[in-house]
C-alpha cells in the first residue's frame, strides 16, 4: 500500500522488481538511474546491513512531481534473486504497490523462472497482498540472446492470464522504460481508484 | 504509598474532567506538600494550569518537576519536561539550553548540537552575539575533533572583540593541526591568525608570538628551513620596526636555536647589542661568530677575537684564540706562560640578560669548561706562540704583538699589530673570493690595515687589551665587511610575510550568518551524506517494517529544519506503527508546536494523532481529533479515515452510560498523558474509604466523593446532551459532506451532463420520428388489408367466366368492381410516400445506425412487395380491362369519363416505394423497440 503522508503532501509508491537471479533486475534499475536527470532522482543505494540481519536490495527514488498537490515519488526496488534470501524478499516486497517480473528468457531459465514466479506469489500472499489484484507488468529480458525462448512460448510458459508484458534487452535499455511506464500508469490507477 | 498517590491523583484528575480547574490546582498543591513535591504530582498541576491557559504558572511547575528530575538523575524525564515545556513556549529560549546540556549527558549530541543551535540563533537574530556564544562553545566542546567549528567559533570571538579568547581558540587549532600534522590547515590558520593581527596591532601578542614561533619551529623540521628562517628574519624586523626589541631578539635567537650558523641572525643580535650597549651579550654573540667561523674562515674569526678582546680585555676564550693562533704559528716565542682565570665580578650573569632564558645560549658552562682547560694546560701567550699560532693567513696580517712588560712588576705588555694586504687576504679563503668586490671597499688603494691591540698583563696576571686608536677604524671596518657579507644571505628566500600587508583579516573572517551557517552545517555533516538519500532510506526502512533503523534516520535528520516536519512526522508514524503509541503521540505534539505550519500540515499531524489513538483504541481521544478534521474535504476518500469515522460514529452512538464510563476512563489526562497512565486509569473511584493517610486527605476524599455523587445526574445530563449534540453535528457534518459531494459531481459533470441533455434532446426528435413513422406504417396496414381485399376482388375477377360465357356477372358488379379499383388507386395516390422517403433519409443521414438500416432493408422490402402488388393490381386491371373491351360499350357506359380517365390506373405506383407485408411490420416493431432500448440505454449509460 503506498504510503500517503497528509502532513508532509507525499505520496510514495513501492515498485519492487522480482525474478530469478541474475535475470537483469538490478540492470534494469541501473538503466533507469543513468538515464533519469538527477534532480528528477534520489541516489542509487545497493546494498544495506540492517543490525543483525543483511538485506541485499537496490533503491532508487524517483521523483514524478506533483500529483494532486502531492509530491509523488516512486521508490523502486530489486530483491535478491537467490534463493536464500527469501526473507529479505519478503521484507521488501511488503507494501508493495505494483510488480515488475523480470524473466529471463533464455530457454535453459525457464524452471527458475517458473520457481521465482511460484516464489513471487506465495510471498506476496504472506504480506497480504493480492497477487491477483496487483499490478503487475512482465518484462521478458535477453531476448538478444541465441538461446532464447520465442514470445509465444514464454507468454505460453510464464504469463498464462496474459498480464502486460515486454522483451527486453535491459543492458542496452531496450524494454526498460516501456516496463516502467506501464507498471508506473497501472500503479498510479490503483491508487486512484483507491486500491 | 504509590498506588494511593495515582490513586489521589485520578480523583483528583476528576475535578479537570468536570472543569473544576481551581479546585484540582488546590489539590494538587495540596498533594504536592504532603508528598515533597513530588514531580509527579507537580506534572499534573503543570498540566491542569495550561487548561487553565495559565502558561507561565505552568512553566514554573515544570521548570521545578525538570530540577527535581535532575537532581534525581532522571535525564529522560526532565528532557520529556522540558520538551513538554517547549511546546507550550517555544521561545523559551533557557529551556533549550537546558534541553541541550541534558541531552549531552545522555549522550545524544546531535539532539544537544540542535537544541543549541536553536539557542544562538535567537541571539544572533537579535543581535546580541555575545549571548550566543556559550551555544557555540558548547557545540565546539561536543565536536572537539571538528576544527572548521574552532575555527567558526575563534572568528566570533573576534567579532565580539574577544581577542584574548580568539588568540587562545586559534592556539588550540593550531595545536591540533600540529599534532595531526595538517599542513594546510595550519597555513591557513597562520594566514588568518596573521592577518588579524597585522590589521588589527596585534602581532606583538604574547599568543600569536607563541604561534608564529611554534610555526617556525615546525617548518623547519618539516625540511622547510629557509622558509621558516626568512619568515623569522622578517617578523624579527617588523618586531623591531614595532619597537618591540624582546621579540625581535627571541627570533634571531630562534634563527640561530634552528641553524647556529645562520651568521645574518647573528649579526643582527651583533647590531642589536652594539646598540643596546650589551658588551656583555654582544661578546657573547662576537665568541659564537668567531667559533663558528674559525674553522671554516680563521682570520676572520681571529678579527672578531680582537674585536672581543677590545670590548672585553680578559676574555679568555678570545685571548686564548688568538694566542693558540700565534702560538701555532710561532712556538718559539711562547716564554711566558700566565694562568689566566676569569674575573668573576665580570661574569655575565643570566639575569641581566633581555633575552629569555630558554632562547639564548649562557656562555658560563662553555667557559668555565674551557679554564679548568687551561689552569691544567696553560697558556702561551708569548709573541713567538702568538705569531706561530696565526697561522699563514692571519700571521701575515699580523704585524707585530708587543709583549713588553709595561708595569714594575715586569708584566708584560702584548701589542699585536695586524696588517692585511688586499691580496692575500683575497686568497685567505672562498668566502672572501666570493666577495671580492665588497671586500675592495675597504682593502682598496693599498692602504694598509694596521689593527693593533696592546695586550697587558695585569696585577692579577689577567690580560688586558688595549685598541690603538688608528686600529679601530679598520677592526670596525673588517667586522662590517664580515657582516655584510652574511647578512643578506636568506635575501632572496620565501617568506611567509612576504604579502603580509596585502592580507585583509576580513577576507579570513567570517561574517556573523555565515559563523551561524556553518554551526548549522556542522550539524548536517554529522549525518554524514546527502539528507534526502537518509530520508528515502527512512522511508525504505519504515515499508520494510525496520522500524528502528527508519526512527533512526529520522531522529537525525529531523535536526534538519528543512527536514524536521516530515522527518518526525514520519518518526512519530513509526513509533505508532511499532506499538509505541504514547511516544508517537508525543512527537506529534511536538510537531504541533511549531507555530510555522500551515493549515494543511496541521490538518495532516491532527490525522495521524487520531490514527495513533485509534490504533491504541483510545477512541475518546481519536474522536476528538477525528472532529476537528470531519469538515476536512481531503479526508473524505481516505479509506482509514473513513473506517475510524465508522468506527467513532457507532461508538458514541451507544448507550449513554456505557459511553460516559468509556469516556471516563478514557480521557483522563489524555492531553498530556493518554497512554502512560494506564495501571491508573484502571483504578476505579470506589475510594470513598477512609484512606490510610492524614486527616486532609480523608476530607478531601470525602468532599470529593459527595461531590462527584452530587453532580453525576447533571453531569450525566450534560454529557448526554453533549453526545446527542456531537452526533447531531456529525450528521450535519455528513450531510454537508454529502451535499458537498455531489455538488463537486456536478460540477465535474457539467459537460458531462450538458452533452447528455443534447444527447437526450436528439433521442428524443428521434424518438418522434419513429412514432411518427410507426403511424405510417399502421396506415400501412390499412393499405394492406384493402390490398388484401383487393386481391380477393382481383381473384374473385380472375375466376370471372368471360363476359360471353357468364351472363349470369350483372354489369352492376362489373362497374362496382372498376369502381373499387379506382377508389384504391386514388387512396394510394394521396399517400405521402416522398415524405416518408424523405424522413428515412434524414435518420440515415443522422448518423445511420443499424435501426435505420434495417429499417431501410424493410422498407425495399415493402417496395419489392409493392411492386408485386402493383403488378398483380395491373394485371388484374388489364384483365379486367381486356375484359371489359369485350363488352366495351357496356363498359363505357358504365364509366364516367373521369372515371375512365382514371382507369389506366395506378402509374404513380411505380415511383412510390413500399407498402409493407405484414412479416415487415413486426421486424419494424421490433426494430422500434430495439431502438427505444438502446435510447433508454444509453440514457441510463451517460
Amino acid at each position: 500500500m503506498s504510503l500517503i503522508n497528509y502532513a508532509s503532501r507525499e505520496i510514495n509508491c513501492k515498485i519492487v522488481y522480482y525474478g530469478p537471479g541474475l535475470g537483469g533486475k538490478t540492470t534494469n534499475i541501473k538503466y533507469v538511474y543513468k538515464q533519469i536527470d538527477p534532480s528528477a532522482r534520489g541516489k542509487l543505494v545497493s546494498l544495506a546491513t540492517e543490525a543483525d540481519r543483511t538485506l541485499f536490495f537496490d533503491f532508487l527514488p524517483l521523483d514524478l512531481g506533483q500529483v494532486q498537490g502531492f509530491k509523488t515519488r516512486f521508490h523502486l526496488y530489486t530483491v535478491p534473486g537467490q534463493v536464500h534470501y527469501d526473507a529479505s524478499r519478503r521484507l521488501i516486497l511488503k507494501g508493495a504497490d505494483g510488480v515488475v517480473f523480470v524473466a529471463d528468457a533464455q530457454r535453459e531459465r525457464l524452471e527458475q523462472n517458473v520457481e521465482s514466479l511460484e516464489n513471487l506469489r506465495v510471498n506476496l500472499i504472506s504480506q497480504n497482498l493480492d497477487p491477483e489484484t496487483i499490478p503487475f507488468v512482465m518484462q521478458y529480458n535477453k531476448m538478444d540472446l541465441a538461446n532464447v525462448m520465442t514470445s509465444e512460448e514464454l507468454e505460453q510458459q510464464l504469463n498464462p492470464k496474459g498480464y502486460l508484458s515486454f522483451e527486453a534487452i535491459a543492458v542496452e535499455g531496450i524494454g526498460v522504460f516501456d516496463t516502467l511506464k506501464a507498471i508506473s500508469k497501472l500503479v498510479l490507477k490503483a491508487i486512484s481508484e483507491g486500491r | 504509598m504509590a498506588a494511593d498517590l495515582d490513586k489521589k491523583l485520578l480523583q483528583v484528575s476528576k475535578f479537570i474532567q468536570k472543569g473544576q480547574f481551581e479546585r484540582a490546582v488546590k489539590e494538587y498543591k495540596k498533594l504536592a506538600t504532603i508528598h515533597k513535591k513530588d514531580p509527579k504530582i507537580l506534572n499534573s498541576l503543570g498540566d491542569t494550569y495550561i487548561k487553565m491557559k495559565e502558561v507561565d504558572l505552568a512553566m514554573e511547575v515544570f521548570n521545578d518537576v525538570a530540577d527535581k528530575y535532575i537532581k534525581d538523575g532522571f535525564y529522560p524525564n526532565a528532557i520529556a519536561i522540558f520538551r513538554k515545556m517547549l511546546r507550550f513556549k517555544p521561545d523559551e529560549i533557557e529551556v533549550k539550553l537546558r534541553l541541550a546540556d541534558l541531552y549531552v549527558k545522555v549522550g545524544m549530541f546531535s539532539d544537544a548540537e540542535f537544541y543549541y543551535n536553536q539557542f544562538a540563533d535567537h541571539y544572533v537574530h537579535r543581535g546580541e552575539i555575545i549571548k550566543a556564544i556559550p551555544a557555540f562553545e558548547k557545540i565546539c566542546s561536543i565536536n572537539p575533533e571538528n576544527i572548521e567549528l574552532r575555527k567558526t567559533l575563534a572568528g566570533l570571538y573576534f567579532r565580539v572583540e574577544n581577542i584574548d579568547k580568539m588568540f587562545s581558540m586559534y592556539k588550540e587549532v593550531f595545536d591540533y593541526l600540529m599534532q595531526k600534522k595538517d599542513n594546510e590547515g595550519l597555513a591557513d590558520v597562520f594566514n588568518t591568525v596573521t592577518a588579524i593581527s597585522n590589521k588589527n596591532n596585534l602581532l606583538t601578542s604574547p599568543t600569536y608570538f607563541t604561534i608564529f614561533e611554534q610555526y617556525i619551529t615546525y617548518l623547519h623540521k618539516m625540511n622547510e628551513g629557509s622558509l621558516a628562517k626568512k619568515s623569522a628574519m622578517d617578523m624579527a624586523a617588523i618586531y623591531m620596526g614595532l619597537g618591540n626589541q624582546r621579540w625581535a631578539q627571541a627570533l634571531y635567537n630562534k634563527v640561530l636555536e634552528l641553524d647556529p650558523g645562520e651568521m645574518s641572525a647573528r649579526i643582527k643580535l651583533i647590531e642589536f647589542y652594539k646598540e643596546l650597549g650589551e658588551s656583555k651579550l654582544l661578546v657573547e654573540e662576537y665568541l659564537k661568530m668567531a667559533q663558528y667561523l674559525k674553522e671554516t674562515d680563521p682570520s676572520r674569526a681571529n678579527v672578531i677575537y680582537s674585536e672581543v678582546l677590545q670590548l672585553d680585555p680578559d676574555n679568555v676564550e678570545a685571548r686564548t684564540a688568538l694566542h693558540k693562533e700565534e702560538k701555532a704559528e710561532k712556538p718559539q716565542v711562547a716564554k711566558e706562560e700566565k694562568k689566566i682565570k676569569e674575573p668573576a665580578a665580570k661574569s655575565p650573569s643570566a639575569e641581566e640578560s633581555e633575552t629569555p632564558a630558554d632562547l639564548v645560549e649562557t656562555p658560563e658552562i662553555e667557559t668555565q669548561i674551557y679554564n679548568e682547560e687551561e689552569k691544567d694546560t696553560g697558556i702561551d701567550l708569548s709573541v713567538e706562540s702568538v705569531e706561530a699560532s696565526t697561522g699563514d693567513d692571519f700571521k701575515e696580517k699580523l704585524q707585530s704583538v708587543d709583549l713588553a712588560p709595561e708595569t714594575a712588576d715586569d708584566e708584560p705588555e702584548i701589542t699585536v699589530e695586524i696588517e692585511e694586504e688586499k691580496e692575500e687576504t683575497q686568497e685567505a679563503s672562498p668566502i672572501e673570493t666570493e666577495s671580492v668586490q665588497r671586500k675592495k671597499g675597504y682593502f682598496d688603494d693599498d692602504e694598509e690595515m694596521n689593527i693593533e691591540f696592546e695586550v697587558e698583563v695585569g696585577s692579577q696576571g689577567q690580560l688586558e687589551v688595549k685598541e690603538k686608536p688608528d686600529q679601530n677604524e679598520s677592526l670596525e671596518t673588517a667586522l662590517s665587511d664580515i657582516f655584510s657579507q652574511y647578512s643578506d644571505k636568506l635575501g632572496n628566500e620565501e617568506s611567509l610575510l612576504t604579502k603580509i600587508n596585502e592580507m585583509d583579516s576580513e577576507e579570513f573572517i567570517p561574517s556573523v550568518d555565515e559563523i551561524v551557517n556553518t554551526f548549522k552545517k556542522g550539524l548536517e555533516e554529522q549525518l554524514g551524506g546527502d539528507p534526502q538519500a537518509h530520508y528515502d532510506m527512512g522511508i525504505a526502512y519504515k515499508e520494510m517494517g525496520l522500524y528502528d533503523s527508519a526512527i533512526g534516520e529520522f531522529r537525525r535528520l529531523a535536526l534538519l529544519p528543512q527536514f524536521r516536519f516530515k522527518s518526525l512526522n514520519l518518526l512519530a508514524q513509526c513509533l505508532v506503527e511499532k506499538g509505541d503509541y504514547q511516544e508517537g503521540v508525543d512527537e506529534f505534539l511536538e510537531v504541533l508546536g511549531d507555530e510555522e505550519l500551515s493549515v494543511e500540515e496541521r490538518d495532516g499531524v491532527l490525522y495521524n494523532i487520531m490514527v495513533a489513538y485509534y490504533r491504541a483504541e483510545k477512541y475518546a481521544e481519536s474522536f476528538d481529533y477525528y472532529q476537528k478534521l470531519s469538515s476536512v474535504q481531503i479526508f473524505k476518500k481516505d479509506e482509514l479515515f473513513n473506517e475510524i469515522r465508522k468506527k467513532l460514529m457507532t461508538l458514541f452512538s451507544d448507550s449513554m452510560k456505557e459511553e460516559d464510563k468509556e469516556t471516563a476512563d478514557l480521557t483522563i489526562e489524555h492531553d498530556e498523558n493518554p497512554f502512560g497512565e494506564s495501571e491508573a486509569e484502571e483504578v476505579v473511584i470506589s475510594a470513598d474509604e477512609p484512606d490510610e493517610g492524614t486527616h486532609d486527605e480523608e476530607e478531601i476524599y470525602e468532599e470529593s466523593h459527595e461531590e462527584f455523587l452530587q453532580e453525576k445526574p447533571a453531569q450525566e445530563s450534560f454529557e448526554a446532551s453533549s453526545v446527542i449534540t456531537q452526533n447531531l453535528l456529525s450528521e450535519i457534518e455528513e450531510l454537508k459532506e454529502s451535499v458537498a459531494t455531489n455538488e463537486d459531481l456536478i460540477k465535474d459533470n457539467s459537460e458531462l451532463i450538458t452533452l447528455l441533455l443534447q444527447s437526450r434532446e436528439e433521442m428524443l426528435q428521434l424518438k418522434a420520428d419513429v412514432e411518427t413513422l410507426a403511424r405510417r406504417l399502421e396506415r400501412f396496414d390499412d393499405y394492406l388489408s384493402r390490398l388484401d381485399a383487393l386481391e380477393e376482388k382481383a381473384d374473385h375477377v380472375s375466376r370471372l367466366p368471360s363476359l360471353e360465357e357468364d351472363d349470369a356477372i350483372s354489369l352492376e358488379e362489373k362497374r362496382l368492381l372498376i369502381r373499387d379499383l379506382k377508389s384504391l388507386k386514388a387512396e394510394i395516390e394521396k399517400q405521402e410516400f416522398t415524405e416518408t422517403l424523405d424522413f428515412i433519409r434524414r435518420l440515415k443521414d443522422g448518423g445511420g445506425d443499424d435501426f435505420i438500416r434495417n429499417l431501410s432493408v424493410g422498407t425495399e422490402r415493402l417496395t419489392r412487395e409493392l411492386e408485386e402488388a402493383r403488378r398483380t393490381l395491373q394485371n388484374l386491371s388489364s384483365e379486367a380491362g381486356r375484359k371489359g373491351s369485350d363488352e366495351k360499350s357496356s363498359a363505357e357506359l358504365l364509366l364516367t369519363p373521369e372515371e375512365e380517365a382514371a382507369s389506366p390506373a395506378l402509374p404513380a405506383l411505380e415511383e412510390e416505394p413500399l407498402l409493407p407485408g405484414p412479416d415487415d411490420r413486426l421486424e419494424k416493431d421490433e426494430e422500434k423497440e430495439d431502438k427505444d432500448d438502446d435510447q433508454d440505454d444509453k440514457i441510463s449509460y451517460f
